[in-house]
């Protein structure tokens, strides 16, 4: 038997090989003493790279304290919501081993879930922090693609009176914004929270006609609109952006922005291929691109919202196979 | 879905962070990249969920990288935190002369070595590696030997060093 490869080294220091394989590799390391001495040098350069990438983690002392989370201590409503500190332990006691080590400067992992909470519930609001909202978890993370009533009234928390005034400052700016921008676009045609529900099918080839009892929208009507305010868009929701996206030409560059913009832009849920990883998100107009990276190019799953429908469209890179596409277009999540 | 993503976040988030922060070099963007990974979590439960958390926390990296350089900016691979507390002069100099040579070995390696040298010194098996990286699994291990050997040789003769500096 040859000398044993390098890769197959380390592949057998990382705990990689088993079965008969290991069998006949401990076979030959019993009698190569070169194999072994290589062995050796694979366990150590593996034990020595380790102990290199720890020394990164020797944080400096400013950051032992707690990662604060300001969206959750400005929203101790949320705080119901994430699970129990011992069950987030449980948890991370059973990660892997590296991921098992001490962690200096790492914040506490029982605010875990009411983070996510957090980042979901700040991408269906304003940019301002909202304190008036009191959504359910559940609803937090189900994202519902279409608001369905206006937020709350506000209940402002007695021990908090400066913030809830901050907060209102900045929901009227947003509010101003939201109606300047409206107060901008030139076409009357209502394109509100009064559209009724269709189909993802219909919306994707969207028939002639702009009428509200025909609530399908094509593209281009959709970016030509002049959306009167709406109660949803006036309270601040996600629909606020969406408006601010309906007034802008289309025919601006596309910018890359993040999903939980992208999320936003769409009113508050996204379509994926399911088993890629999105590379970037752009925005063009009302247009939302996940971008993915293939073998043949860059993939783009177009959607934008028509009413209450996502639509969407592949479009895969010049030369892409039909069967790469059609497996994709299945799996559009 | 609402306890799957909590699960993910629970289970990960430390993990994640930890990765992100020996690849940039800057606390506030490790915990940023963090948050987005777990954004796009929620847009879209991944079914094979630790290799798609990595793969996105390191899209997120490179695609920073990328809009760096269309800007002009000059890219960093690695911002190194600056202490804001004296704690003993001659320890904490030692202390980021240390990190900085690491950092600065670890620069040398391709971008492709370095990911997978991160991944699996988070514990992820070759499998999940293969799979957040798009390499197959056979080649982890020669990948890996090269990343080991690269990143000590590198470290020993202060060769990122001189990277860095040119």
């Amino acid at each position: 038997m040859p000398h044993l490869d390098e890769g197959l080294l380390h592949s057998l220091v990382d705990g990689e090989i088993s079965g008969p394989e290991l069998k006949a590799l401990e076979r030959h390391l019993a009698d190569c003493a070169e194999c072994r001495g290589r062995l050796e040098d694979a366990r150590q350069l593996r034990v020595e790279t380790l102990g290199m990438l720890e020394q990164l983690d020797e944080a400096p002392a400013m950051l032992h304290e707690p990662v604060a989370m300001p969206m959750f201590q400005r929203r101790p409503d949320l705080a119901a919501a994430a699970p129990p500190q011992g069950a987030a332990e449980a948890k991370a006691a059973s990660m892997a081993p590296a991921a098992r080590r001490p962690w200096r400067w790492m914040g506490p992992v029982g605010l875990a879930a009411a983070a996510v909470l957090a980042i979901v519930i700040r991408s269906r609001t304003s940019d301002a922090p909202a304190p008036v909202l009191t959504p359910s978890k559940d609803e937090a993370i189900a994202l519902p693609a279409r608001p369905t009533a206006p937020a709350a009234a506000p209940v402002a928390p007695a021990t908090e009176p400066a913030r809830d005034k901050r907060a209102e400052r900045e929901a009227k700016a947003s509010r101003r914004t939201t109606a300047d921008a409206l107060a901008r676009a030139d076409t009357p045609v209502a394109a509100s929270g009064t559209v009724t529900a269709t189909t993802a099918a219909q919306a994707a080839a969207p028939p002639p006609g702009r009428k509200i009892e025909a609530p399908v929208l094509k593209l281009d009507e959709v970016t030509a609109a002049n959306p009167k305010p709406s109660p949803l868009t006036a309270k601040g929701d996600v629909l606020d952006q969406s408006a601010r996206n309906l007034a802008r030409p289309l025919q601006e560059a596309p910018t890359t922005t993040t999903a939980e913009m992208a999320i936003r832009a769409l009113g508050g849920s996204i379509r994926l291929v399911d088993g890629l990883a999105p590379e970037r998100y752009e925005l063009e107009g009302i247009v939302v691109r996940v971008i993915y990276r293939t073998p043949w190019g860059p993939l783009a799953l177009e959607q934008w919202r028509a009413g209450n429908v996502l639509a969407h469209r592949l479009r895969p890179a010049p030369g892409t196979p039909d069967d790469s596409v059609a497996a994709w277009t299945e799996r559009i999540r | 879905m609402t306890e799957f993503v909590a699960g993910l976040y629970a289970q990960y988030r430390e993990s994640l962070i930890r990765m992100l922060y020996r690849r940039t070099g800057d606390r506030d963007r490790a915990e940023e990249l963090t948050q987005e990974v777990f954004a796009r979590a929620v847009a879209a439960p991944p079914r094979n969920p630790r290799p798609w958390l990595f793969a996105v926390a390191l899209n997120l990296v490179r695609e920073e990288g990328r809009k760096s350089s269309r800007q002009g900016r000059h890219l960093e691979l690695y911002r190194n935190e600056q202490p804001q507390w004296i704690e003993g002069a001659d320890e904490t100099l030692l202390r980021d002369e240390r990190i900085g040579k690491v950092r600065s070995a670890l620069a040398v390696l391709s971008e492709r070595d370095r990911e997978v040298l991160l991944l699996q010194a988070e514990g992820m098996n070759y499998h999940d590696i293969a799979q957040a990286t798009g390499l197959a699994k056979g080649a982890i291990g020669t990948t890996l030997a090269r990343a080991r050997r690269r990143l000590v040789d590198a470290y020993r003769s202060g060769e990122g060093n001189q990277h860095a500096a040119s």
